[in-house]
């Protein structure tokens, strides 16, 4: 439990885990999780785009989701708990299959950033 | 992961009823390499088993808000190897270092893998070695077009194991085998003889044990060449529409460059999020961006399990694969969307 907000986690989901075999999944440094939190933050703004959301970073730890128009903020502790968060600001499941999505993905500009997890 | 690889494995065997569970699981006690396993069991069945620490366990089961069937706590279960944990910490039964679970014949295998997974208490202890699923030589094809467990139990299964191959017509065997290669193209399909089967060939399946991941790995790639050529064979066969399989299919999509993780992670997330139900297992080798050696991933449903690091590519083939059993949808619409989420991550050289 985190000390300061008084919320449950219950260790690194797996898309956090390093994909680095030179060293154990809980090893990143505090930069590399930095540097890799803001990453998958800006890929994930590029996809919440799509349906009008926006996620920040807090305390390192969670994500808060909220409508570019304004309104309610939900926080997550994960992916899967922000995709929730997405269901539940727009009112429909976010679908990575759905083709004007995939669309435009495929002509939006590529997000810039070399992945954190380098070899050791 | 290498705490991870430390919990304890469990093995989870499963199959139709009067598949032969407990007749392979009398067989594979009497192995060595099973000789510090515990059992537990949903029943005693007709056919004891024949070893020094089997427990039953009763069914009661904890639906989550999610409201989804396959995320369902198995209180049961949860109980049962609690307890059983307790009792190894406290010296009261031997120190056993793998636990075998066998499934009723009705089960769906899906919350039982959730349970070890999600569980706050399990998933400190324990973690999924492999699924065995027996299958019926005789009435296996009957059982896969009434019953949709037998379906669902063959596409969670890592190894599936033929019975009463003895005494099944050949011709029966031949389609069944068929069938079940279409349904769940990732695992290997192993014959019983006589209730006798090549016991570590089976326990091989476990991907987290440092002792077999380089071989299991191996073999899904070995495996893809001859399934893709049996797939290109058997294109334009009719299909029975009424089965309850119709609509499960079990697909390779091979990726040429290199994946980029944080993309694969918001994709895969996503997709479990919207289609987790439709989508009944995952598992590859993936050639990730920034890394030398591969990175092994493995789910069923809503359940990813921790990555898995190889120290080296098992041969000279760079690509990622990733292998697909889903419930009606569509693969070229995964393949597209996987590669759109993947362009966007640019890689800096």
């Amino acid at each position: 439990m985190c000390a300061l907000c008084g919320v449950l986690t219950d260790g690194p989901h797996w898309t956090e885990a390093s994909t680095d075999a030179g060293r154990s999944a809980a090893a990143p440094t505090g930069r590399e999780r930095h540097l890799e939190r803001t990453r998958r933050l800006a890929l994930l703004n590029r996809v919440l785009s799509v349906y009008g959301c926006t996620a920040d970073d807090w305390a390192g730890a969670h994500y808060m989701v909220h409508r570019r128009s304004g309104g309610a903020t939900e926080m997550a502790t994960d992916l899967p708990g922000l995709w929730l968060a997405v269901e539940g600001l727009v009112g429909r499941a976010p679908d990575p299959l759905d083709p004007a999505l995939v669309a435009q993905l495929e002509n939006a500009p590529a997000v810039g950033g070399r992945a954190a997890r380098r070899p050791a | 992961m290498v705490a991870y690889a430390r919990l304890t494995p469990v093995i989870v065997v499963t199959g139709f009823l009067g598949s032969g569970k407990t007749t392979l699981l009398n067989h594979m006690l009497r192995h060595p390499s099973l000789a510090d396993a515990a059992v537990l069991v949903n029943e005693f069945g007709a056919v004891g088993l024949d070893h020094f620490l089997v427990e039953a366990m009763d069914e009661n089961t904890v639906l989550l808000e999610s409201g989804c069937l396959c995320c369902t706590i198995r209180g049961d279960l949860k109980d049962s190897i609690i307890a059983l944990n307790s009792r190894r910490a406290r010296g009261e039964i031997p120190p056993y270092r793998r636990l075998i679970v066998e499934t009723t014949g009705l089960a769906d295998p899906a919350p039982i893998l959730f349970t070890l997974s999600a569980d706050t208490v399990l998933k400190h202890h324990y973690r999924l070695g492999s699924v065995i699923t027996t299958v019926d030589g005789v009435n296996g094809l009957r059982q896969l077009d009434r019953h949709p467990e037998s379906v669902k139990q063959a596409t969670v299964a890592d190894r599936i194991v033929l019975t009463k191959s003895d005494i099944a017509d050949v011709d029966v065997i031949d389609r069944l085998q068929g069938r079940l290669a279409r349904i769940n193209r990732s695992a290997e399909l192993i014959t019983a003889v006589n209730g006798a089967v090549d016991v570590p060939r089976v326990l091989r399946a476990d991907v987290y044990d440092a002792r077999t991941k380089g071989a299991e790995v191996r073999r899904w790639l070995a495996d893809e060449a001859a399934k893709e050529a049996a797939e290109d064979h058997t294109q334009g066969h009719a299909h029975d529409v009424s089965r309850h399989d119709e609509h499960i299919h079990s697909f390779t999509l091979s990726f040429d460059g290199a994946l980029d993780w944080t993309a694969f992670g918001i994709w895969l997330t996503m997709l479990l999020h919207t289609h987790g139900e439709k989508v009944l297992r995952v598992k590859g080798i993936l050639n990730v961006a920034g890394a030398d050696a591969p990175v092994v991933i493995n789910g069923v449903q809503h359940v990813v399990h921790p990555p898995i690091h190889l120290a080296a590519w098992p041969g000279e083939d760079r690509r990622s694969h990733i292998v697909f059993i889903v419930d009606d949808l569509s693969r070229d619409a995964i393949e597209r969307s996987l590669a759109a989420f993947n362009s966007i991550a640019a890689q800096a050289a």
